[in-house]
């Protein structure tokens, strides 16, 4: 006979994998739960280190290239600011030049070929810094200099381009003043026209030579000021640089906080899971379990802990089952030990496979012996009964043979020997049956005495207790016995 | 056993997310950066120059002082706690007064020679051009004089009767300002090439009354910057080229000035914003109307003279004007 189990306690709320069968791994949509655990760490380091170094690595080339862009620009001043100081010098020099040379023309002999050289040089020296000053105007003014341009526009002095333009026009103009003035003198010299070419040179050259380094001052001048403007313009990229790095920093620490976020996620959410199935396992809930996403270290894990919470459940749910079984058959061998105890001696406990049935075996027996002792006693009750029953009627009727002697002859004549005979006769006949009558008695009383016997009823010790079929060492025991414990 | 099918009917745990108390200090760590970045920037913008509480005083040149009082004005009315002086005096007065620092900007229509003025921070800003023309009295019907011509009208002495240039039979009279003016150094600088002016001196360097004696002495002819020209003389050609911004450009017409403002250094403050509120549309507006030329959008040209034998490697460039120019006739 098997017995019902009872239904094992389900959980309330439905989850969507209620329908699937059992399988340890879910699919996981995060594709980082396949990876182990070392691997995944190793990359999200390496990521970091990457985000760090690409963030550095860019702020430094922004840096390097401002550098760069700086460099560049004071190199260009410097040799814009020789070209033009060289221009200077010859400026000046066409200017003691041509005094020379009209001196040397004044002079009582002149010589032809002083006055040639003289004249080669002047026309030398003019080429050269027509050269300068062309080459500069056409080349190294801010406006023709993108990048220059857009420093001083960051300055925000970008009206100093048109300035600078002025300002190369004006020494253009009165370089063409000068070498026109420069040209006639020489001319004038040649021709041997030397009153005019002195005052010339007085009136015309030398202010116009005057005027034309004015002009060439200024434009050195304002490279000079460039400097100072441009120095601003840097230190306003170099903030803008120091603002980009700070928010380079800011989103490489983002980024690598958001690598670190998602990484130690992926450990600690199925580790948090993990912790809360374990603690609702503590606080008793044993139906919850742990879901298991992904491939890696923690996922073979979460597997084994649903397997050991599996196998721990069943276990619990076999040894209640058996506890379930074992109360039951004790409920009902307690019912039928009531029946008993109320007077039936029926032995009829249900036999099954379990330790309970031995007992009930046990208690069948006893109950079986006990109503056997019992009828076997009501049989002796019976017997004393019958026996009772008939030495009540012989002792009866001795009273009434008693009463009739007694009555048919008075006592007092004296007894005939044969009617007193005949009395003893009957009273030694009557003690004999009633002598009988206790033998019966004596034999039934033995008899019971014999089946009381067989069960022990003093209090022996419980690891003591033998085979209860063994009645004959029980009787032995029982005489063994002190016999003020009944 | 079948005990295995109840088990996803078990509570998982699968979707509960950990709370990212880490995620939420990075986002109030993020927070505050920016605010500290957005602080650095706001602290580190360039300053804007304020035009401060000041008085500015300029002195020199005459024939630029009605730009320059204009100017003033106008600056003045953008920026009421700039007071902004004006004298007149000539460019070497100016120049002076500028090295004694007594005044904050000297207008002048010659260049500071390095020689008298070699303090190295003596900057030179030019602020626009100046054209200048030879007048005549509006009965004199020539149009057009020669370079050459002019040179023999002025000093040479060669020709001496209109009629030698197709005028009427009137003796040409000169009018000769005094060696001190700024505008004869301009004319015998480019025009003459340095030649000694002849003719009727004036005392006086007044362009008004240049322009007067002009308009009244018969076959007088004198010159004069655009900006005093008046209906009551006429201007003439050189070689054919009147004083028009092309032409200056061109480098067809000699007889032209730049105008500088020189100041010792800049200093930021009123003066360096001064002196870029001359560079501004509002003043290179005012420029034409008063008779100058704007030089912001103008090319320069590194053209020869008509007095250069040798050719000069030419850039000519046209530039279309952004302001109107009057033409004064």
């Amino acid at each position: 006979m098997s017995f019902s189990n009872q239904p094992m306690s389900m959980s309330a709320a439905q989850t969507p994998f209620s329908n699937r069968p059992f399988s340890s791994h879910h699919p996981s949509r995060n594709p980082f739960l396949h990876i182990p655990i070392a691997q995944r760490l190793t990359l999200g380091f390496l990521l970091a280190a990457l985000i760090a170094a690409v963030a550095a690595g860019a702020v430094g080339f922004g840096h390097v290239q401002s550098l760069s862009k700086e460099t560049n620009f004071y190199q260009n001043l410097l040799r814009t600011n020789t070209d033009l100081t060289t221009g200077a010098t010859y400026l000046q020099l066409m200017d003691a030049k041509l005094h020379e040379t009209l001196t040397d023309a004044l002079a009582p002999a002149p010589s032809q070929e002083t006055l040639v050289l003289n004249q080669q040089a002047l026309r030398d020296l003019a080429t050269r810094y027509n050269a300068i000053l062309t080459n500069y105007t056409q080349h190294d003014l801010i406006s023709q200099q993108p990048s220059q341009m857009t420093l001083l526009t960051e300055a925000g002095n970008e009206d100093q381009a048109t300035q600078q333009q002025a300002q190369a026009g004006s020494a253009l103009r009165t370089w063409q003043v000068y070498r026109d003035a420069q040209e006639q003198v020489l001319q004038d010299i040649s021709t041997g026209n030397l009153t005019e070419a002195q005052s010339l040179i007085r009136f015309q050259a030398e202010p116009t030579n005057t005027d034309a380094l004015s002009a060439l001052r200024t434009l050195i001048q304002f490279d000079e000021n460039l400097a100072t403007f441009v120095s601003a313009a840097f230190s306003v990229e170099e903030q803008n640089l120091l603002l980009t790095t700070l928010i380079a920093a800011l989103i490489a620490c983002l980024c690598i906080g958001l690598v670190g976020w998602f990484i130690s996620n992926t450990i600690i959410k199925p580790l948090h899971q993990l912790r809360l199935v374990t603690q609702a396992i503590g606080a008793g809930q044993l139906d919850s379990r742990v879901m298991v996403r992904g491939r890696d270290e923690i996922a073979d894990v979460s597997a084994s802990v649903n397997g050991m919470l599996d196998t721990i459940v069943g276990l619990l749910q076999e040894t209640r089952g058996q506890r379930d079984a074992l109360t039951n058959a004790a409920n009902h061998l307690f019912s039928y030990m009531q029946g008993v105890s109320a007077g039936e001696l029926r032995a009829s406990a249900t036999l099954s496979n379990d330790p309970i049935s031995l007992l009930a075996d046990a208690f069948n027996f006893t109950i079986s012996r006990f109503r056997r002792f019992v009828l076997r006693t009501q049989v002796g009750i019976e017997q004393l009964e019958v026996v009772s029953r008939q030495e009540v009627a012989r002792s009866d009727a001795f009273v009434q043979a008693v009463h009739t002697y007694h009555g048919s002859s008075p006592l007092k004549q004296g007894v005939s020997g044969s009617q007193g005979q005949d009395l003893a006769r009957v009273a030694v006949g009557f003690a004999q049956d009633v002598t009988m009558m206790a033998r019966h008695v004596g034999a039934i009383a033995q008899e019971l005495r014999t089946n009381v016997t067989t069960f022990k009823i003093e209090t022996v010790d419980n690891t003591t207790r033998s085979n209860l079929l063994d009645a004959a060492a029980n009787q032995r025991f029982v005489q063994e016995l002190p016999q003020g414990n009944t | 056993m079948d005990e295995h099918k109840h088990m996803y009917m078990n509570r998982w745990y699968g979707h509960q997310r950990p709370i990212g108390t880490a995620w939420c200090q990075l986002g109030r760590l993020t927070v505050i950066c920016f605010f500290v970045a957005i602080l650095l920037t706001s602290c580190g913008s360039t300053d804007t120059p304020q035009a401060s509480s000041g008085h500015l005083l300029i002195v020199g040149s005459t024939a630029m002082q009605p730009l320059v009082t204009a100017a003033a004005a106008l600056f003045e009315k953008a920026n009421p706690r700039v007071q902004v002086e004006v004298r007149g005096g000539g460019s070497l007065s100016g120049l002076s007064a500028l090295v004694n620092q007594e005044a904050d900007i000297a207008d002048s229509d010659v260049y500071a020679d390095p020689a008298i003025y070699p303090d190295p921070s003596l900057t030179d800003h030019i602020i626009c051009v100046i054209p200048f023309a030879l007048v005549v009295a509006p009965d004199i019907p020539v149009l057009s004089l020669t370079h050459q011509q002019v040179i023999d009208i002025f000093s040479t002495g060669k020709i001496r009767n209109w009629k030698e240039v197709n005028g009427p039979n009137l003796p040409i009279v000169p009018i000769v300002r005094p060696t001190t003016s700024g505008t004869r150094a301009v004319f015998r600088k480019y025009v003459l090439g340095g030649r000694d002016e002849r003719g009727t001196l004036l005392t006086t360097d007044s362009s008004t009354d240049i322009r007067d004696t002009v308009a009244h002495t018969p076959g007088a002819i004198g010159y004069l910057a655009l900006s005093v020209l008046s209906p009551s003389v006429r201007a003439i050609a050189i070689d054919g080229q009147m004083a028009t911004r092309e032409g200056i450009e061109s480098g067809h017409y000699p007889f032209w000035a730049y105008e500088h403002m020189y100041t010792l250094g800049i200093h930021p403050g009123s003066l360096s914003t001064y002196l870029s509120f001359m560079q501004t549309a509002p003043v290179q507006q005012l420029e034409p109307r008063l008779g100058y030329i704007p030089t912001v959008n103008m090319k320069f040209s590194s053209a020869g003279s008509s007095h250069s034998k040798t050719s000069l490697s030419n850039t000519l460039v046209f530039h279309e004007s952004e302001a109107t120019l009057r033409e004064f006739f």
